[in-house]
């Protein structure tokens, strides 16, 4: 078996050749300037009819065009026997053509172990021009083998890449000469196998010029032949290898493994930006769906806030008006585009003229400079009178980070006008009611005295029974009333020093009776000094009669209910303490409430219209002090007034 | 003369009872018996002999309340039989709670005394 001369030493030949072969020609057609001369002619053709085919063949193409445009002429004269000054002309200067094209053929071509460095440098600047061309990786590596091919010589050359889990590498790119060029390749290797496994491990290059060919490797069953493997790295990171191989043993210097290196490192470079761009590419259409999602939630949001019929305004950490709906705008009396950006002050500036009480601006200027968030009722003359249920808090991002302030505004002039009428409807039909409950309780008291002559036993039974339910009615109508008045503040209050002791005494007193008959003992405990408190006497004495009696109701039969009080920061604080069965925590925070406990069953059980406890806490805060309570189920309920402290003279 | 009717009322408030009471006893003449409890009104329509004919129940009451009552009577073979009728002053009764009770009727108060015996005669037919 005879294995084909080496493409290499061919070409090496053809290249050294080169220049003799200008040089025949050039001596021959100078002999054809002043005559014909038929074997200056033969010469001549041969030449470059030789060149023409040799050239064609290794792919020079201006060089074999030229030699051909020479050939041409040439056999021309050889059949006419004669020729044209013009055409020696033109001979001339296809002659320089070629000498020209032969320079720069030589200048870029490899020929044998003398590779020219200009041409290395040409095709380095190459591949960095391929870098930013090509993205696809595929694209870069044949691209760069192709390039290669003229500064490096290699039957085969491959581009192998490890695997995700860098347990295998792979053929990603495989050029094989003898094969025609590029070939497909998908064989996989384990990651310990072979020279190119023991470069991608090490991330050192190797040369070797006596490896073992087989089957695998070019071929090359029973000879040695020659390699270079050069691992790529991206980012530190070993993620494959470039591979140059040929026939004969000893073919690569070391100045070739560093011509490869330096190959190398332009593929790596290629490869960066490659990933990088890929990368970037990745990123940014990341980027735009985030920023078309976050675009959807935030038109959707702002939609529902320019739905909204409250004024709504995001003021940002610069002062500036972040958002602002529609309604805001009106409210503020500007058009609604001049709202986002307007600084807050500007927007102050309109509405300050707006407010019925100044100072509910300068509220607003402060809240907005806290982190604390802020609710209340303002009234504003603009752009109608109204009164505006207003929210001032700070906006906080998932992070907790400040986003700025929500001013809310929202229109509850109608809610307060309907609570209006309901505490007017619920005083004039208390009031309403007492004048004829008054007369019945005053005709069937008159009854039972024997007003009406004397009565048989049953009828006196039955007059009594309509005389408690009229009494009944008008507790709970008074009730009521205190109730409706509280709410709407029109409770009347004296206020002046008030000894408590004699406060609690009096009420004890009122409740005797009916402590006695469920009995139950109350225990008033003295304080170790006369306290005195600023308050309404007879409300006190309401509050505590209230707090008794519940207490009473509650105490199981022969109980004891306990009252003390105590000084504590400015106010006095007196407890109502019971031994009943205590109240459920859920139902605690309900005791309070109006008309909560009127619908309970436990109101009639303990004769009550249920409102007690939420008069009591309206007359307590009305005084400037608080009733909170405390309860434990099986164990009791303690209640505490607290109440302003009389100043100590 | 017909046998009179034998009533049972039960309800927390005893103005109430009283005046139930003295309402079928006068206009109609019936016998009536009376509980101020849910529990203490159980006890006396499984115990009495004759059992009653007919019984009101109040329905807000502390602890067992009149729907409690109707259910825990018509589930008793004892009493099961006995047509029951729920008193009370709201208009707004749960129809699902009613309906689950079991009951024959309602009654609301304020009631017209002279047609209270009718009333509940109609409901329990």
């Amino acid at each position: 078996m005879t294995s084909p001369a080496p493409f290499a030493e061919v070409r090496r030949e053809f290249v050294a050749g080169l220049g003799r072969r200008i040089e025949t020609m050039q001596q021959a057609l100078s002999q054809l300037e002043s005559r014909f001369d038929a074997e200056a002619a033969q010469t001549l053709y041969r030449a470059a009819h030789s060149l023409n085919g040799t050239a064609g063949s290794f792919g020079v193409e201006d060089v074999a065009d030229a030699a051909g445009d020479l050939e041409a002429l040439s056999r021309g004269w050889l059949e006419h026997k004669l020729l044209a000054a013009d055409e020696w002309r033109a001979a001339t200067a296809a002659l320089k053509e070629l000498d020209g094209a032969v320079r720069s053929y030589r200048a870029t071509a490899a020929a044998g172990s003398v590779r020219s460095s200009a041409a290395r440098l040409a095709v380095v600047g190459e591949l960095t021009s391929l870098i930013s061309a090509a993205v696809d990786m595929r694209e870069i590596f044949r691209g760069a083998i192709e390039k290669v091919q003229r500064v490096l010589d290699f039957r085969r050359a491959s581009v192998v890449l490890v695997d995700h889990d860098g347990s295998h590498y792979y053929i990603q790119t495989l050029y094989d000469r003898a094969r025609g060029g590029f070939v497909p390749g998908e064989a996989s290797f384990p990651i310990g196998q072979g020279l190119t496994g023991e470069a991608i491990r090490t991330g050192r290059p190797q040369l070797v010029n006596a490896l073992p060919g087989t089957e695998g490797i070019l071929l090359q069953e029973g000879r040695r032949i020659s390699a270079m493997i050069v691992p790529l790295h991206v980012s530190d990171r070993v993620i494959g290898a470039l591979n140059f191989g040929h026939e004969a043993e000893g073919h690569y210097t070391e100045e070739d493994l560093d011509w490869a290196v330096v190959l190398g490192r332009q593929i790596e470079t290629s490869l960066y930006y490659s990933t990088l761009l890929n990368t970037i590419a990745q990123q940014r259409e990341a980027l735009a769906h985030e920023h078309a999602t976050v675009q959807g939630q935030r038109n959707q949001l702002e939609a529902l806030i320019d739905a909204s019929d409250a004024a709504i305004m995001l003021v940002g950490p610069d002062g500036k008006i972040a958002y602002g709906n529609a309604e805001m705008a009106r409210l503020v009396g500007i058009p609604h585009e001049a709202v986002v950006g307007a600084s807050v002050e500007t927007v102050h500036r309109f509405l300050r003229g707006s407010f019925v009480d100044a100072a509910a601006l300068a509220i607003q200027e402060n809240v907005l400079l806290q982190d604390a968030a802020r609710r209340d009722r303002v009234e504003l003359t603009f752009p109608r009178r109204a009164t505006y249920q207003r929210v001032v808090a700070p906006a906080r991002d998932t992070s907790g980070e400040l986003l700025g302030h929500i001013v809310l505004y929202r229109d509850v002039t109608h809610e307060v006008e309907v609570e209006k009428a309901k505490t007017e409807l619920v005083s004039i039909v208390s009031h309403e009611l007492r004048t004829p409950m008054t007369s019945v309780k005053a005709s069937l008291g008159l009854l039972l005295a024997g007003a009406g002559g004397t009565l048989e036993p049953a009828a006196h039974e039955l007059i009594e029974v309509a005389l408690r339910n009229a009494d009944r009615l008008i507790r709970l109508v008074n009730d009521l009333l205190d109730v409706s008045r509280l709410e709407a503040g029109r409770m009347e209050f004296r206020r002046e020093p008030v000894w408590l002791e004699d406060t609690i005494a009096a009420s004890l007193e009122m409740v005797a009776a009916f402590a006695k008959g469920r009995d139950v003992t109350l225990r008033a405990e003295a304080p170790r000094e006369p306290q005195q408190v600023i308050a309404d006497r007879d409300r006190v004495v309401q509050v505590f009669v209230n707090l008794l009696s519940n207490a009473i109701k509650f105490s199981p039969q022969g109980g004891r209910v306990d009252v003390r009080s105590w000084r504590e920061d400015g106010f006095v604080v007196t407890e109502v303490r019971d031994r009943g069965r205590g109240i459920a925590p859920e139902q605690l925070k309900l005791v309070f409430d109006p008309f909560k406990q009127l619908d309970s069953s436990t109101t009639r059980e303990h004769g009550g219209a249920g409102l007690g406890l939420t008069i009591a806490q309206g007359i307590a805060r009305a005084l400037g002090g608080e009733l909170r309570a405390e309860s434990e189920v099986g164990k009791g309920s303690r209640f505490f007034v607290k109440l302003p402290e009389a100043p100590r003279g | 003369m017909a046998e009179p009717v034998r009533a049972l009322i039960i309800d927390d408030d005893p103005d109430l009872l009283l005046l139930v009471r003295r309402t079928l006893e006068f206009s109609a003449g019936w016998e009536v018996a009376t509980a101020g409890s849910g529990a203490a009104g159980i006890e006396l329509a499984r115990n009495t002999r004759p059992p009653p004919q007919v019984i009101v129940v109040d329905v807000m009451m502390p602890g067992i309340d009149g729907y409690e009552v109707c259910r825990r009577l018509k589930r008793d073979p004892l009493t099961a039989g006995i047509p029951i009728v729920l008193f009370t002053a709201r208009r707004d009764l749960n129809p699902r709670e009613l309906a689950e009770s079991g009951a024959d009727g309602v009654v609301f108060k304020p009631f017209q005394p002279a047609e209270l015996a009718q009333q509940v005669l109609e409901l329990c037919r």
